[in-house]
């Protein structure tokens, strides 16, 4: 079958996102479908969005492939007669983050005209696909509440699962991510000025802006962490992650309301534990509190409470590290069923 | 810099185009830019697409970008503060094709009324760059009479010019190509009806439509050309690529009217080896010289039979076509260095 996978990029911003379409395109090709990615620029700058959505829906591309695969908000304007979505999210500014602190866009009367065109156009063009699959509960769940449409969850597979490792547990908790505010680094690093233990955290990503990174530099300065945290503020190489992963105590996720993450997957094939936060969004469907990790609030002295009991029993960490990676094989999280729903 | 190449395609088409901008993209990076491709589907018909297509390149944004380097219509079209072109193609059936049997948008009042927005909208737009090349002569020569604009040739060189390689010359003519009836494979097989030497013909390239590579085989069947013609009918590899040009007799490029000289030609001078062209094949023309670097002939099946045999009856004068055509490349000034420079400075 012809497939084509399209999908929204920022330039030069890897991520989950980025790497869900890569990975989906080369898996098809295995299965031997001809498949292509096609990733269009989007910015999401309010006054702007609108008219890019127009230019997504202007795009003819029917004829092309037999099979049209959307991934990323708003790619799935796109028309084809046969469609199916696996919607990262959706534009969470003019949904669940409107309004709240979280929200970037301020509710002016035309934000709010743009906020009422973009979900008619949502309520429009998704109810458009064959079939609607989410990354997560999550997602699918904001999908049922804000647009009344309903959705299966697929969630998506690692690529190389079988890389990951599991070493000695070393003495740091380990939170690889992109640099930025929703990811919370600087909530982590906060919670080390409690901690009581010997543990250390290190962060590794890229950051979104340079910024980013000095300002959870300065976090660390300014409490004199230097020498419980450290910070690797580049993209990491895939092999020098799985040796950080392998040699960890555990691994930390708490960004805040996030769609998914393959963090925890990569943590549980390396069979470690996860701390998140019980507003972590998605994180919180894979991780089990006292199971395979710890759900904790969002406040530095109960991560540091959780960092600490880490430290100070290994052999529970050891265990729950190793309840996560059982808990994937239970949820039939493959490759082989990705593309069965998809192409089926 | 943040650099994007941003490009127009037609999903699961490979061309020159598309090689030309992978070689540009892995050139940014070894210069130390940061690049990405952004490739925006294209279609053409029917004829109200294009207005459309035009308007979705225009809406899009390109942002978390420091250059936009924009190859093809009407990707250029996209908004960008620093935009630099290197134009590949305006949408020629709008203007050296119109009024031949290729114009596709019929001559209609709506006919009338898209190609006078294409016209307007490159006239508008194409200005808005902060510089303009083209990739050869005859591109910067339309957009000169149609559009009034002045821009600088500058000639795509080939990526990894070093793997090119001659061997010897064997018994075959190369004809390396996407196989699509512009490119006129079949001509190139109909000509080896009239060769009267023992030269053969081998013909690579993916096929645009199953069609075209069946109606080139029947070609070869209808005619009993079977020994003589060889066809490769898919992708094949760089390797083996430069392999059967470094044992050719010499290579064999008849496209119809294109714009640019093609890769085939830099990678047969690259190869020592002569090229065979038609004197309607457009921007070839620019590099190949007529009995210096190879053979300029009419689209004719005899003509092109009789150069055929005249590589192979000489091979002497054929290596030296070929050496000729090397030493041409390098007084053109077709480097990576000189497209660095004037794209990325």
């Amino acid at each position: 079958m012809k497939i084509l996978i399209v999908s929204t990029i920022v330039p030069f911003i890897k991520g989950g996102g980025t790497f869900i379409v890569d990975w989906l395109d080369q898996i098809l090709k295995k299965y031997g479908h001809e498949s292509e990615v096609i990733k269009i620029p989007f910015h999401s700058y309010a006054p702007e969005m609108v008219e890019q959505m127009l230019a997504l829906r202007l795009l003819d591309v029917k004829d092309y492939a037999d099979l049209l695969i959307a991934v990323r908000y708003p790619s799935y304007v796109i028309d084809h007669p046969n469609k199916v979505l696996w919607l990262l999210h959706q534009f969470r500014q003019i949904y669940d983050l409107w309004g709240t602190p979280h929200g970037d866009i301020p509710c002016t009367p035309e934000n709010q005209q743009v906020r009422e065109t973009i979900i008619q156009s949502d309520n429009l063009y998704l109810r458009q696909a064959k079939k609607i699959y989410t990354i997560s509960k999550v997602v699918s769940g904001r999908l049922k509440r804000y647009n009344d449409i309903d959705s299966e969850v697929l969630y998506p597979p690692l690529m190389d699962a079988q890389k990951y490792r599991c070493q000695e547990a070393g003495d740091y908790l380990f939170y690889p991510s992109r640099i930025t505010t929703p990811k919370r680094q600087y909530l982590a690093i906060e919670s080390m000025k409690y901690t009581r233990s010997k543990a250390k955290l290190i962060i590794a990503g890229s950051p979104d802006t340079p910024e980013q990174l000095d300002h959870i530099n300065s976090i660390v300065e300014k409490n004199h962490l230097q020498n419980k945290v450290k910070i690797i503020g580049n993209w990491i190489s895939q092999d020098e992650k799985i040796d950080l992963f392998a040699n960890a105590l555990g691994c930390l996720f708490i960004p805040y309301e996030e769609d998914y993450g393959y963090v925890t997957l990569e943590a549980y094939y390396s069979r470690k534990p996860v701390i998140t936060c019980s507003d972590s969004g998605g994180v919180v469907e894979l991780v089990e509190d006292g199971v395979t990790g710890k759900i904790v609030p969002p406040e530095p002295k109960a991560i540091a409470e959780a960092i600490d009991s880490l430290f100070f029993n290994r052999a529970q960490a050891a265990k729950l590290g190793q309840a996560g990676y059982q808990k994937l094989s239970s949820m039939n999280i493959s490759w082989d069923r990705v593309v069965e729903k998809i192409t089926g | 810099m943040k650099i994007a190449i941003v490009n127009v395609c037609i999903p699961f088409i490979y061309g020159g185009a598309e090689f030309l901008a992978d070689s540009l993209k892995n050139k940014l990076i070894e210069y130390g830019h940061q690049a990405i491709i952004v490739k925006i589907p294209f279609k053409w018909y029917p004829p109200q697409r294009i207005i459309e297509h035009m308007l979705a390149c225009r809406l899009l944004r390109c942002e978390n970008v420091d250059r936009v380097i924009a190859l093809k219509f009407p990707a250029y079209y996209i908004k960008h503060p620093d935009k630099i072109l290197w134009l590949l193609h305006q949408h020629r059936q709008a203007y050296d094709l119109w009024g031949t049997p290729y114009q596709d948008i019929p001559s209609t009042p709506d006919g009338l009324r898209i190609r006078q927005t294409i016209i307007q909208s490159d006239n508008a737009f194409i200005k808005e760059a902060k510089k303009i090349y083209t990739n050869s002569d005859v591109v910067s020569g339309r957009l000169k009479r149609f559009n009034g604009i002045d821009s600088e040739v500058l000639y795509p060189p080939l990526m990894d010019a070093e793997k090119f390689r001659c061997s010897e010359f064997g018994d075959y003519l190369f004809y390396p190509s996407r196989i699509i009836l512009g490119k006129r494979q079949y001509l190139a097989v109909e000509s080896m009806k009239y060769t009267r030497s023992g030269a053969k013909l081998i013909v690579a390239g993916h096929p645009d439509t199953p069609e075209q590579l069946e109606y080139i085989k029947s070609i070869i069947e209808k005619n009993h050309l079977q020994s003589k013609v060889k066809i490769i009918g898919h992708w094949i590899s760089q390797e083996e690529k430069s392999d059967l040009y470094a044992n050719a007799l010499g290579c064999i490029y008849i496209p119809y009217d294109e714009d640019s000289y093609g890769y085939v030609s830099l990678e047969a001078y690259q190869s020592g080896k002569p090229v065979i062209t038609c004197s309607d094949s457009g921007g070839t023309l620019a590099v190949v010289e007529n009995d210096i670097t190879g053979y300029v002939v009419p689209p004719e099946p005899q003509a092109l039979a009789e150069t055929i045999d005249k590589l192979y009856f000489d091979k002497v004068q054929s290596a030296r076509l070929g050496q000729a055509g090397r030493e041409k490349l390098s007084t053109m000034n077709i480097t990576w260095e000189r497209v660095m420079r004037c794209l990325a400075a």
